[in-house]
């Protein structure tokens, strides 16, 4: 570096009359750019082309410029020890380099992601997931098969329970109520007048109750219901809903012990209604004339069905 | 993968009671035809690449009703259900987004 005193050996320094072609200003620096030495000269050069045009546009100012110039020149004093600090950076080049090309590449990979970011759908991004239902079973039911019964069954309850409590109107307006409240009969007797029998030749009740509910433990295995019960096991052979047809079943029962010659007597239980039957002729006039064992019961019900005279 | 399921599954809605985890779908589906679970979900397969494919992952849902209001049911369970995968999955991004952005 070029110091003052060397700078005031040049007669334009002293002066301050720094113009184009002083001293070793600008073809030194020119040659040599690396040394910060140069590096000041080079800006002494270009200072002084700026004096120089000054000079030429402002010639009454000189004692201005010259200050200005002066201060300049002490702005450029302090360059080389900043220039010293950036060669000593230099060192740090390469580990600055190196972390430039990863923040480079880290870049890179981050404009690949959002690239790939960009190309998915908005709808895609919030809702990643979608749900699809479907069903194993290989049948398929719609709604109007599942719940049309349903409806259907319900309309039939509507319309019985209609028609059920016109019947009860019209059978009330008829006097139909008040013969049942008059009639001499209570109300298990008109429920059933077979059961009794039933119960009096040793059925269990349980069974024969199990039989009304049509329950498979029932003495006819819940298949007879209330009009037929049947236990062989202990003698009772059975009652049905058709009128007058016990006294042909009973006549045969009484053939079968006759024929069996086992002393049982078969007794025959029937209502007055059943006189008007033709079974009932036939079944008394084939015990007549075979001389059965059995025992005809006529039930004076006056017509009516379960009423016990 | 399972693992994961495992942990979020009983979570992730309280209509859903979790039965357990196989690998094996047929076994899954015989356990639903037999009557012993009533919903078999089935998770997609490498969703990850699915979605960058540009196409939403599906969880396939499978049940054996036959009444179509249980039919309709499961299916808008099923909606609920993956609604909730989708607000943990964005919820867990921003969570990592947030924590990456903090570094």
């Amino acid at each position: 570096m070029k110091s003052a005193q060397q700078r005031q050996k040049c007669g334009c320094h002293e002066s301050g009359l720094i113009g184009r072609g002083c001293c070793d200003g600008s073809s030194r620096a020119i040659k040599n750019e690396r040394s910060p030495e140069h590096t000041f000269y080079r800006i002494g050069a270009s200072a002084s082309l700026l004096n120089g045009i000054g000079q030429d546009t402002a010639s009454s100012n000189t004692a201005n410029n010259a200050q200005d110039l002066a201060q300049l020149l002490k702005t450029i004093e302090n360059s080389p020890s900043n220039m010293t600090d950036i060669q000593s950076g230099q060192a740090n080049y390469t580990k600055e380099i190196q972390d430039i090309t990863k923040t480079d590449q880290d870049l890179a990979n981050l404009q690949d992601k959002l690239n790939q970011f960009k190309q998915i759908s908005p709808v895609i991004s919030v809702s990643p997931f979608v749900s699809e239902t479907s069903s194993i079973n290989p049948v398929t039911i719609t709604p109007l098969d599942f719940f049309a019964p349903g409806v259907i069954v319900l309309l039939l309850q509507h319309i019985a329970v209609t028609i059920a409590s016109l019947s009860i109107v019209r059978e009330r307006r008829s006097g139909t109520m008040e013969l049942f409240r008059v009639s001499p009969i209570s109300a298990g007797e008109v429920f059933d007048r077979k059961i009794g029998h039933a119960l009096a030749k040793g059925v269990p009740g349980r069974q024969v109750m199990a039989e009304l509910w049509g329950k498979a433990t029932g003495c006819s295995a819940g298949r007879g219901g209330s009009m037929q019960h049947v236990r062989s096991g202990c003698g009772f052979m059975g009652t049905n809903g058709i009128v007058g047809s016990g006294i042909t079943m009973s006549a045969g029962g009484a053939l079968s012990a006759q024929l069996r010659k086992s002393g049982q007597v078969t007794v025959c239980f029937f209502g007055d209604g059943a006189s008007n039957s033709g079974s009932f002729y036939e079944g008394l006039n084939l015990a007549s004339i075979w001389n059965l064992p059995v025992v005809y019961v006529c039930e004076n019900q006056s017509l009516r069905h379960g009423n016990v005279a | 993968m399972a693992q994961l399921i495992q942990q979020q599954a009983p979570t992730i809605s309280s209509e859903i009671f979790y039965a357990g985890l196989t690998g094996n779908e047929n076994e899954a589906r015989q356990l639903l035809s037999s009557g012993q679970v009533d919903l078999v979900i089935v998770a997609p397969t490498n969703a990850y690449a699915t979605i960058q494919n540009n196409q939403q992952a599906v969880f396939k849902l499978y049940q054996n009703e036959i009444d179509p209001a249980q039919m309709g049911y499961i299916e808008i369970l099923g909606q609920i259900f993956v609604q909730e995968v989708n607000r943990r999955v964005l919820a867990e991004v921003v969570q990592q987004t947030q924590a990456q952005s903090t570094m």
